[in-house]
């Protein structure tokens, strides 16, 4: 018994008297097992979750997280308004152009610039890239934790096409740092236009018909997934649910749609929701933002306006703050910036979509099935760069 | 019906199928050292130092590009030359902490401080990865090769 728990990759804590007090400490009484799901497990990510079990049943759920804290809001604090962008856009790498964009329009909105009409499509293109990008990393590690591997290098073969693209725009696949207070850095080529038409051709002609085929429908899938983790409607919102893991719950809350930023406004497009709330809903609304995104994409590039890409951010900036919300790929990200009248931001707090999902973790794994651990982890689509900052 | 699928494998068969598909298509990925993929051209190596048509670098001290950097990377030592302009001595680039941002390319008023296309730049000792002054203009002599090459 011990043996098939840590081959599965658990590991036991033998002893650790000091540290537990409490309720803790009654539920080892209780004979108890605690589990350490994380950090090594190849699911868990730089994560650690406490989990007591009884049996198979998980009684408790404790989240252990600051395994790759960066005070990222700290260090902000030290750069100037322009670059410091490069902190910014380490709050996650894989979609890094939404939390870009968000801090650009916070410092835009105090210092009363006004971005031209192609920098706010470049920043639309390349936002759903990310996105795109990210959903894609999360549909395959979610089939991941289940076992199953190949949908993750079929992932990874469609994001290679987006990074190309990016790296054809910014020179960097990964740390783009291209979106910045007053526009754009680069000027969007045509080059870049063609890559990105490429991608989303790639994406919607090879990835989307051949994934959907296999590992949308799938028994298998489907026995895993559904009915496990429901969160209601009403739970959702008292949890404070975001992004993707909120609209399964059938709640139609898409900041690019309630408070258009960017070109959001002048598109057309469609907020997925889903009714059920368990984590099958979850993959599902990931699956069909996909789909969304690319139309989107298309929109963007044929609405591409001329003109300039980006205009003079001043170097010192009026006092005053700002709060902005965008729609990242994770959920709705929050930057409340506020400046000194000084050369760089006095004080940048971002509202995690990540954490706010990672709390309200517990609460739905009460008395599941130790094996649905990693399929509720999963389908809240969380990055743990984003949990810690 | 679900029995006639289970005994007909049908969805075993549906697996199989693609496997065997994806068996003769090329493959997506580069045999890493053996095998390169050119940097595209925003790419954003190591740095160099511009020089002019005389040999001498095109810098001259501003101080701009150190005040932009993120991450403190770029530091620099100058005197006073013949003619009262600011004359490097030493101009230090710490490749351990640079993020390839590309800022203080942006920042540099006189188009002195480039990117090259280099990213295998490993070393064993932590002090090669600190470039000097002659080493960036090395890099510079390389750059322009390589400018000229891509004109
Ligand atoms: S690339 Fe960025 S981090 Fe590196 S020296 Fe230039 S500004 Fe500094
Ligand atoms: S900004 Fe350009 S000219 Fe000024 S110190 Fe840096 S490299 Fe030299």
């Amino acid at each position: 018994m011990g043996n098939s728990i840590s081959m599965a990759g658990y590991t036991f804590v033998v002893e650790e008297k000091k540290e537990i007090s409490g309720e803790d400490l009654g539920l080892l009484q209780e004979k108890l097992l605690q589990l350490n799901w994380g950090v090594q497990h190849p699911a868990s990510g730089p994560m650690r979750l406490k989990v007591w079990v009884d049996g198979d049943e998980v009684v408790k759920v404790d989240p252990d997280i600051g395994y790759v804290l960066r005070l990222l809001e700290k260090l902000v604090e030290y750069r100037t308004w322009i670059n410091a962008i490069v902190n910014v856009e380490r709050a996650c790498f894989i979609d890094n152009f939404g939390t870009m964009t968000g801090y650009s329009i916070a410092a835009e909105k105090i210092a009363g610039v006004k971005v031209p009409k192609k920098a706010d499509y470049v920043r639309t293109i390349l936002c759903e890239g990310g996105r795109i990008v990210s959903h894609l990393i999360g549909l395959g590690s979610f089939i991941g934790v289940l076992g199953v591997h190949t949908p993750m290098q079929w992932a990874l073969i469609a994001r290679e096409k987006f990074l190309d693209a990016f790296e054809v725009y910014s020179g960097q696949r990964i740390a783009t740092a291209s979106i910045i207070p007053g526009g754009v850095r680069y000027e969007p080529t045509g080059k870049f236009i063609e890559k990105m038409v490429t991608a989303v051709d790639f994406l919607e002609k090879e990835f989307i018909p051949r994934y959907g085929e296999v590992f949308i429908d799938n028994p298998t899938l489907k026995l895993r997934s559904r009915g496990i983790g429901v969160v209601s409607r009403e739970k959702a919102i008292d949890l404070g649910l975001a992004g993707p893991a909120l609209r399964a719950s059938g709640v139609a809350s898409d900041m690019r749609k309630d408070y258009p930023y960017a070109a959001y406004g002048e598109l057309d497009f469609r907020v997925v929701t889903k009714e059920e709330g368990d984590a099958y809903a979850r993959y599902l609304v990931i699956w069909e933002e996909l789909i969304e995104s690319a139309k989107i994409i298309r929109q963007a590039i044929e609405g591409l306006p001329e003109g300039e890409w980006r205009t003079k951010f001043p170097v010192k900036v009026p006092p005053g703050e700002a709060y902005v919300n965008v729609e990242w790929a994770r959920g709705c990200f929050g930057f409340h910036l506020v400046s000194d009248g000084g050369t760089g931001p006095y004080r940048l707090k971002m509202r995690a979509p990540s954490f706010a999902n990672l709390w309200a973790m517990p609460e739905m794994m009460k008395n599941v099935k130790l094996a649905d651990v990693p399929v509720i982890f999963a389908s809240l689509y969380m990055c743990h760069g984003d949990i810690d900052r | 019906m679900n029995v006639v699928k289970k005994v007909a494998l049908i969805d075993l068969l549906k697996g199989m199928s693609i496997t065997l598909k994806t068996m003769f298509k090329p493959t997506v990925t580069v045999h890493y050292p053996f095998e390169k993929v050119p940097p595209r051209e925003r790419f954003r190596g190591i740095h160099a130092l511009k020089l002019n048509p005389d040999g001498s670098y095109r810098c001259e001290a501003c101080y701009l590009c150190a005040e932009m950097c993120p991450s403190n990377v770029i530091d620099m030592e100058m005197t006073e030359g013949k003619d009262g302009k600011k004359e490097l001595v030493d101009f230090t680039v710490d490749l351990t902490r640079c993020l390839f941002c590309g800022l203080c390319v942006e920042a540099c008023p006189r188009d002195a401080i480039v990117m090259t296309d280099i990213y295998e730049f490993s070393q064993y000792v932590v002090d090669k990865l600190i470039l000097h002054k002659e080493d960036l203009m090395e890099l510079g002599r390389y750059y322009q090769e390589w400018e000229r090459k891509r004109k």
